[in-house]
C-alpha cells in the first residue's frame, strides 16, 4: 500500500522513533495530534535537532499516507495489452471528454497500431477526471490514459450534457414540473426524468426546490435543445469572423421609387411577350450598383494581406430565400449584361436554388451583395457583409410616404430606405455616401443610367 | 510362387555344382527377385500416385450443408456459445460488415479462463459487390480516387478496424475469424489458411504462399494475395478479418486507389494511416470462388473441430453434429435492429467522408500557382486561405465542383 519513497522513509527513522509510531489507522486520523503528543512527551528526552528531523519525518509520512489516500478512490485506466509483442501505439480519440460520465464497459478511447484497431472500454461507471493524451500521442502498454472516479451519474437532471446525439426535448421535465406542487409527486419526479436522456443546464431547476403556490392549471415550458450542425457552426463563424476583422459601418439613403414603378407599369407586359422575363427592379439596382462602382472602385475590391485587389469586373450575389435557408448566389460579369439579362440571370438561379441544385460554385466568388429585406417587410435595416468582400447593399420596403420635393410641395411618393454596409478599411465615409447616392440618382432618373 | 519353382528348375537343369552351392544360388536369386519385384511393385505405386497428382489439384468434395438460418435463430446462434462458420449470401459491403461487427460484439467469452477452456471461435465469410474500403483512421482522398470511384459507380465503404485501403469484387472471399483477445496473434489464422490452401493444391502452391507476421498472405514473397485487419475489443474479444484474391479482375482495380507517390502538387498533412502498396496477384492455378471457399469452409471445420463445444444446431443430424457446423444467412435481410443502425452508419457520409483524423490539404507547383491550403475536420472545411471558400463546406462537396474556380486545376481527387 505505500509507495516505495514512504517505505524507504520509514525505515531510514531510527528505531526509538519507530516506536512511538502508532498504527497507520491513527496516523491517518490525527497527524497533528500525535506530533503533538510527542512534542509533549518527549521534548525533554531527545535533543532538539534530532527530534526536530523525526518530526519533520513524520509529517512526511503523513502527508503521504493522506496523499496516497485520495489516489485509491478514483480508479485509474490503463492502456491495455495490445497482441502479440507489440508494446506501443497511437491515441486515436477519446469518445468522451473530462468531467463526463462514462458507464461501466462503454467505449473509452480507441488505440490503433500496426491494422490492430483496439478498444478502451471503461471499467466503472463515474465521471471522467482526467485525460492523460491528445488524440494522435504514443501511448505505451501499461501507462494511464485516464483516471475516473467512480460514482453514478447523479439524479434529477443536473448530469452535464454529454452526447454529441442531440439530446430528446426535455419533455419529461414539462410533466415532472406539472407535478411538481403536490409535494408526494416531487420525489417521484426526478426519479421519472433521470433515466431520461441528459437534460441541459444544472440551472434548470428540479421540480424539488420549487415553491411556487400550487396552480391548478400549468403551460408548457418546453425546451427544445437542437445540437448546431456542424455547416451551421461554421457559418456562425464565418459571420463572426466577418464582423471582427471588418470595420463595419452603415450608411442610409432614400430613394424615391416613382420613376422605376412607372417605368416598370409601362413595359412590363411587353418585355414578358418579348423575352419571357419578368421585370422586377433587382437589375435596375444591380446595374446602378455596378454603375456607381466605377466612380467608387473601392467597392469592387477587396483586402487580401496587405494589399487591395481592385477588380473591373462585378460579380453580384443576390440573397435569396429557399426552404432550406438563405443562400447568394453569384452573377458573374453584372457590369456587362443589360439590366433585363441580369433579371433572366437572377431567375434561373432562384429557381436553381428552390430546387436544390445549386453548385457551390455559383455560390461563392462574389464581389458585391445585394439584399433585399423589403419582400418581407421591412422599413431599415444594417445588413451584413461577407467576407472577404467590402459592401453590401440592403434594400428595404417600398412604402407610400408624404415628402417634400425640390421645389417645396408635400407629396406622397413611394420611398424605399437604402442602406450601404461597407469596410472603412477600404473605403472611406465620403465614398460610401458618393456611391449610394450615385444608386439613388440612377434609381430616381433611370434615363441617367443610358450616360454612363 | 511358381516363379522360384521355374528359375530352381532351370538352374537345376544347367549347373553342374554340389548341393551347397547349387542351395545358395537358388536362394541368393530368389532373394534378388523378390526384392526387385517388390521395389518394382512399390515404384508403380508410387509413380501411379505422382501421376494422380500430376493430372491436377485433388478434388475434395464438399461435406457439409449450409443451414440457412432466421434473424431470430442467428441471434441466439451467436450470444450462446459453440463454433461455427457462418457464410453470408448478401452481398452489400455494408450489410456484411455490420453483421461482422454484430458477430464480434455479441460472442460470448469462455466460461473459464483456464487453459483448457475452448474459445468459441467463429468464421465468417462474404463476398462483396465491387467497392473501395478504406481502414478506419485513413484519409479517404489520399487513399482513394474518389471521384473515379464515383464515376463508376464504386460504393466507398470505411470499415470499423485499421489498417490499410483495398478493393474488393467477386472474385475476392472476404474472411472473419472471431476469438478471444488471449493469446491473440495477428499469424494464427493466416497460417493456417496458408496451410488448408496447400493442401487443397500442393503441386502449383507448396513453398510458395506465404503468411508473412503482418497478416497478409503472400505468393513467392513478392505479390500479395490477401491483406488482413485486426480489431481489439476491451471486452475480451477479438477479430482478424482480411482479403483472400481468388478470381479478381485487377484491370479494373487498378487506378482506383491511389498510387503511392500521391497526386504530384497536392500534399497532405494528418495523422492519417497510410496504405502499405504492394503489387497483387490471383491465386495461381485456375481456381474457383467456390472451390476456395469451400476449402476454407472446410479447413476451419477440420481444424477448430472439439467434440464438447460445437454447437450443436437443435434438430441436426448426429453426422453434422461431430463437425463444426456451417450456417448461411443474408446480412440484407435480417430484423435485428443492431446490424441495421451499424449498417447506416457506415453508409453515412458523415462516417465515410469525417470518420478519419482532421487533416489539411495543400495544393502548390505544378499543378496549381499560387498555393492555398485547406485545412478538413470531420469532413468539413474549417480553415482555408482560397478567397471565397467558405467554411462549413463539406470537403466532399469541394473536391467534387469548385476546384476549377479557384485555380485549383488538380484531377483524381
Amino acid at each position: 500500500m505505500l509507495s516505495r519513497s514512504v517505505r524507504n522513509s520509514i525505515k531510514s527513522q531510527s528505531i526509538k522513533s519507530m516506536k512511538l509510531v502508532p498504527t497507520s489507522a491513527k496516523i491517518l486520523v490525527s497527524h497533528e495530534t500525535i506530533n503533538a503528543n510527542l512534542n509533549k512527551r518527549c521534548y525533554s528526552v531527545y535533543n532538539k535537532t534530532n527530534y526536530n528531523k523525526n518530526q519533520i519525518k513524520f509529517t512526511n509520512v503523513s502527508c503521504n499516507f493522506n496523499y496516497n489516500l485520495k489516489r485509491f478512490n478514483s480508479t485509474s485506466v490503463k492502456v491495455p495489452p495490445m497482441a502479440e509483442s507489440l508494446t506501443e501505439g497511437s491515441l486515436k480519440e477519446f469518445s468522451k471528454s473530462v468531467g463526463e460520465y462514462i458507464k461501466e464497459d462503454e467505449l473509452l478511447a480507441t488505440i490503433e497500431t500496426d491494422k490492430i484497431d483496439i478498444e478502451v472500454n471503461s471499467p466503472v461507471t463515474g465521471k471522467i477526471v482526467k485525460l492523460n493524451f491528445k488524440p494522435e500521442d504514443t501511448v505505451t502498454v501499461g501507462e494511464e490514459l485516464a483516471v475516473i472516479e467512480p460514482g453514478e451519474a447523479p439524479a434529477g437532471g443536473a448530469a452535464p450534457a454529454a452526447s454529441d446525439a442531440a439530446p430528446t426535448p426535455a419533455k419529461e421535465e414539462a410533466p415532472a414540473q406539472t407535478q411538481a406542487a403536490p409535494a408526494q409527486t416531487q420525489a417521484a419526479a426526478p426519479a421519472a426524468s433521470k433515466p431520461a436522456a441528459p437534460t441541459p443546464k444544472k440551472e434548470a431547476p428540479p421540480a424539488i426546490s420549487l415553491e411556487e403556490p400550487v396552480r391548478t392549471t400549468s403551460f408548457s415550458r418546453n425546451e427544445n435543445k437542437i445540437k448546431m450542425n456542424r455547416m451551421r457552426l461554421r457559418i456562425a463563424e464565418r459571420l463572426k469572423e466577418s464582423q471582427n476583422t471588418a470595420a463595419s459601418l452603415t450608411t442610409f439613403n432614400e430613394v424615391d421609387m416613382s420613376a422605376v414603378l412607372e417605368m416598370r407599369k409601362l413595359y412590363k407586359d411587353e418585355i414578358i411577350k418579348k423575352t419571357g422575363t419578368k421585370f422586377g427592379f433587382m437589375g435596375l439596382f444591380s446595374k446602378a450598383s455596378t454603375l456607381a462602382a466605377k466612380d467608387i472602385p473601392g467597392i469592387n475590391g477587396a483586402i487580401v494581406d496587405d494589399s487591395i485587389v481592385y477588380r473591373d469586373y462585378c460579380d453580384i450575389s443576390i440573397a435569396v430565400a429557399t426552404p432550406k435557408g438563405l443562400v447568394t448566389p453569384v452573377i458573374r460579369n453584372a457590369e456587362s449584361l443589360s439590366v433585363l439579362e441580369i433579371e433572366n440571370e437572377i431567375v434561373r438561379l432562384s429557381t436553381k436554388a428552390r430546387s436544390n441544385k445549386l453548385t457551390l460554385e455559383d455560390m461563392t466568388g462574389g464581389t458585391f451583395t445585394i439584399s433585399n429585406g423589403g419582400v418581407f417587410g421591412s422599413l431599415m435595416g444594417t445588413p451584413i457583409i461577407n467576407t472577404p468582400q467590402t459592401a453590401v447593399l440592403g434594400l428595404h420596403g417600398v412604402k407610400q410616404r408624404p415628402v417634400t420635393l425640390p421645389d417645396g410641395k408635400i407629396e406622397s411618393r413611394p420611398m424605399m430606405y437604402l442602406a450601404l454596409t461597407y469596410d472603412h478599411r477600404l473605403v472611406d465615409g465620403r465614398e460610401a455616401v458618393i456611391f449610394l447616392r450615385t444608386v439613388k440618382e440612377l434609381i430616381e432618373d433611370p434615363r441617367k443610367m443610358l450616360l454612363f | 510362387m511358381n516363379v522360384f519353382f521355374r528359375i530352381g528348375d532351370k538352374f537345376s537343369d544347367k549347373l553342374y555344382c554340389p548341393r551347397l552351392i547349387h542351395f545358395t544360388y537358388i536362394h541368393t536369386y530368389i532373394y534378388i527377385y523378390i526384392n526387385i519385384v517388390l521395389q518394382a511393385l512399390t515404384l508403380q505405386t508410387v509413380s501411379s500416385l505422382i501421376k494422380k497428382e500430376k493430372s491436377g489439384p485433388s478434388i475434395m468434395l464438399k461435406n457439409y450443408i449450409a443451414k440457412q438460418v432466421t434473424s431470430d435463430e442467428l441471434r441466439t446462434l451467436i450470444t450462446c456459445s459453440g463454433r461455427f462458420v457462418l457464410h453470408s449470401v448478401s452481398k452489400d459491403p455494408y450489410d456484411n460488415l455490420a453483421l461482422e461487427d454484430y458477430l464480434f460484439r455479441h460472442t460470448p467469452l469462455p466460461e473459464s479462463t483456464s487453459a483448457t477452456s475452448v474459445k468459441n471461435n467463429r468464421l465468417f465469410l462474404y463476398i462483396n459487390n465491387p467497392c473501395c474500403v478504406i481502414g478506419r483512421n485513413q484519409l479517404l482522398w489520399r487513399e482513394v480516387n474518389v471521384s473515379r470511384a464515383i464515376a463508376q459507380g464504386i460504393p466507398l465503404v470505411r470499415r470499423l478496424s485499421g489498417g490499410g485501403a483495398v478493393v474488393h469484387d467477386w472474385g475476392n472471399i472476404n474472411y472473419a475469424h472471431v476469438t478471444t483477445r488471449d493469446g491473440f496473434t495477428r499469424t494464427e489464422f493466416t497460417t493456417k489458411l496458408v496451410r488448408w490452401l496447400v493442401e487443397r493444391d500442393p503441386t502449383t502452391l507448396y513453398s510458395r504462399l506465404q503468411a508473412t507476421d503482418r497478416g497478409d498472405i503472400t505468393l513467392d514473397g513478392t505479390h500479395k494475395l490477401g491483406g488482413s485487419a485486426f480489431k481489439i475489443g476491451a471486452r475480451g474479444r477479438a477479430y482478424h478479418h482480411g482479403t483472400l484474391l481468388v478470381d479478381s479482375q485487377l484491370d479494373q482495380i487498378k487506378g482506383l486507389l491511389q498510387s503511392s507517390q500521391g497526386i504530384p502538387g497536392v500534399t497532405w498533412t494528418g495523422s492519417g494511416v497510410d496504405s502499405v502498396r504492394a503489387h497483387v496477384t490471383n491465386l495461381p492455378g485456375s481456381h474457383s470462388v467456390t472451390s476456395i471457399w469451400e476449402t476454407i469452409t472446410m479447413g476451419f471445420q477440420r481444424d477448430f473441430a472439439g467434440s464438447a463445444n460445437n454447437h450443436v444446431p437443435p434438430n441436426s443430424s448426429s453426422h453434422i453434429s461431430q463437425h463444426v457446423p456451417v450456417y448461411s444467412c443474408n446480412a440484407s435481410k435480417l430484423q435485428i435492429a443492431e446490424v441495421q443502425e451499424t449498417a447506416q452508419k457506415l453508409r453515412s457520409a458523415d462516417w465515410v467522408h469525417g470518420g478519419g483524423p482532421p487533416f489539411s490539404v495543400h495544393f502548390g507547383p505544378p499543378q496549381t500557382m499560387p498555393e492555398r491550403n485547406v485545412a478538413v475536420r470531420h469532413g468539413i472545411i474549417c480553415a482555408t486561405d482560397i478567397v471565397g471558400l467558405a467554411l462549413g463546406t463539406p470537403f466532399a462537396e469541394f473536391c467534387r465542383t469548385s476546384r476549377a474556380v479557384h485555380g485549383l486545376g488538380v484531377d483524381s481527387l
